[in-house]
């Protein structure tokens, strides 16, 4: 198998209200899936951050997957002010005991945080941008951000990496251009970015940094994000900087 | 991990697999999106490189459906080895049985397809309302058996009052529950063009329908061809499954020469 040294930012695992049959969403089921497939490395976290809790999802997360060369669990974010979730800096500060480097926040219209509501999310930021942790949006509907909301957040924490993923990007991506000429904190992943020939487009006009590989696995397989890397007509250098170098220079770069 | 998945993995032409896709434009604009492939000579050369044998083509993004029916003729003489064409027709713009004929006899197509997208937008009635227009067509197509790909437009009414037309749904009918209600009737097919496909789709409408009434199909230019690889290949299939959907089912009901053969029969 072509080895592009795919590391997977966008994926989930643990206790969901209905998995399908079969399918086995626990740390172990992700590294068969990554052996299968020939995924290097992973950035999982509990997919019930998203419909349960945020900060149990965390404690889960830690008691079932060990940071590992293979695996670095991302914590579900959220903010502190209601109490039900870490302050920014004793955020950080656990972060750092546990090895953790990455965030991902979920806006979903039915999920913990519904939107990217700037003014409670500042402290957080602030606090991200300091020590250059990337934060994984995972949004869709009327909860994803559109340029009008993404613009202030990189202008005003250019060193927090966003990376953003919504789970269906066809063609209704010319905001996404405006973003990739003016911030070099903005990223897509993958999964969601189906559009044809799309890939090629990107890298044509700005190079492989803009994207990176995700897969929203387990509820998409990571096979079609890999065959859109693997048939792109682009240079193998820049499919390896999106399967996987893109990723690991960001994390390389976390200051925790 | 499968064969031919092994191989996509690779980047490789899947040569051995037949694979037809049953859901796609020509390439041009629409509906405001931003089509990057909009010639459709290279969207042909794309399709190549995944080993896409054979493409099926209709015009229904295009504004002027008589013209869209040229084009797609215009490609078919240009890549007989390699094109499909559908009509498309819409009770709009002309008499729908007339212009299908047209197509199907003279302009080398074998099947239709109806979007639910001509019935949007200062539409002088519901496209439903043309009972006459549709029952005239559907007899062409139940006479000659020709298959339907449909995004909406169709009903449960008429997929049972036309047991002889193959009928396909675009994006897989929208939900599991709609696959189950409408799956009695044999008649009934789905592609696999959902943009948001979790892992378990392409099995569940397997499970549902059985391996020979599930078909794939991309919505190309609009999504990659690899993308939408990627739901069949690691989508929980055996080999054999994986070849009836990719091409086998397609090739069974288009009455293509592939379609003989051991697993084709």
């Amino acid at each position: 198998m072509h080895d592009l040294g795919f590391l997977d930012v966008n994926c989930g695992v643990g206790p969901y209200y209905n998995p399908p049959d079969g399918h086995d969403w626990s740390a172990a089921g992700l590294l068969a899936k990554m052996d299968e497939l020939g995924i290097a490395e992973a950035c999982p976290s509990a997919v019930m951050g998203r419909d349960y809790d945020p900060w149990q999802s965390n404690l889960w997360l830690m008691e079932n997957v060990a940071p590992s060369e293979r695996l670095h669990p991302v914590w579900t974010a959220a903010n502190h002010h209601s109490g039900e979730f870490p302050a920014p800096a004793e955020l950080i500060e656990r972060m750092r005991r546990q090895g953790v480097k990455m965030l991902r926040l979920y806006l979903y219209p039915e999920a913990f945080v519904d939107r990217l509501d700037l003014p409670i999310f500042g402290e957080l930021f602030d606090a991200l941008a300091e020590y250059r942790v990337p934060l994984l949006l995972d949004c869709a509907g009327p909860a994803a951000p559109r340029a009008q909301d993404l613009e202030p957040v990189l202008r005003q924490w250019p060193s927090l990496p966003f990376i953003l993923s919504v789970p269906k990007i066809v063609q209704h991506d010319r905001w996404f251009y405006y973003l990739w000429e003016r911030y070099d904190n903005f990223q897509v992943d993958l999964p969601g970015y189906q559009s044809f020939a799309g890939t090629e487009a990107v890298v044509r006009r700005f190079g492989s940094r803009p994207l990176v590989f995700g897969s929203r696995y387990p509820y998409f397989t990571p096979m079609q994000s890999m065959l859109q890397l693997a048939y792109a007509e682009i240079e193998e250098s820049d499919k390896r900087s999106i399967a996987g170098n893109n990723m690991r220079r960001l994390l390389g770069e976390v200051r925790l | 991990m499968n064969e031919i998945a092994a191989m996509a993995l690779e980047g490789l032409p899947l040569t051995d697999v037949l694979i037809v896709d049953f859901h796609v434009h020509l390439a041009s604009k629409w509906n405001g999106m931003n089509i990057i492939v909009d010639d459709s000579e290279e969207m042909l050369r794309l399709a190549r490189l995944v080993g896409v044998d054979w493409l099926v083509v209709n015009g229904c993004i295009l504004p002027d459906l008589r013209q869209a029916n040229d084009e797609v003729a215009d490609l078919i003489r240009r890549h007989p080895d390699q094109v499909i064409g559908f009509a498309t027709t819409n009770p709009y713009q002309h008499d729908m049985t007339a212009e299908v004929r047209r197509c199907l006899d003279e302009l080398g197509m074998v099947g239709v397809k109806l979007h639910v997208m001509h019935d949007r937008y200062h539409s002088p009635r519901p496209i439903a309302s043309y009972v006459k227009e549709w029952e005239a067509l559907f007899a062409l197509l139940s006479e000659r058996r020709a298959p339907v790909l449909y995004h909406g437009v169709v009903t449960e009414e008429m997929i049972r009052a036309w047991p002889d037309i193959p009928f396909v749904c675009a994006h897989g009918v929208g939900s599991l529950e709609n696959m189950e209600r409408l799956a009695k009737y044999p008649n009934f097919h789905v592609d696999t063009s959902w943009t948001q496909s979790p892992s378990w789709a392409v099995r569940a409408a397997v499970d549902i329908l059985g391996a020979d009434r599930v078909l794939w199909g991309t919505d190309a230019p609009l999504v990659d061809f690899s993308q939408r690889l990627g739901i069949v290949l690691d989508g929980g299939l055996s080999e054999k499954e994986i070849r009836l959907v990719l091409g086998l089912n397609a090739a069974r009901l288009l009455r293509l020469p592939e379609a003989r053969g051991p697993m084709g029969d």
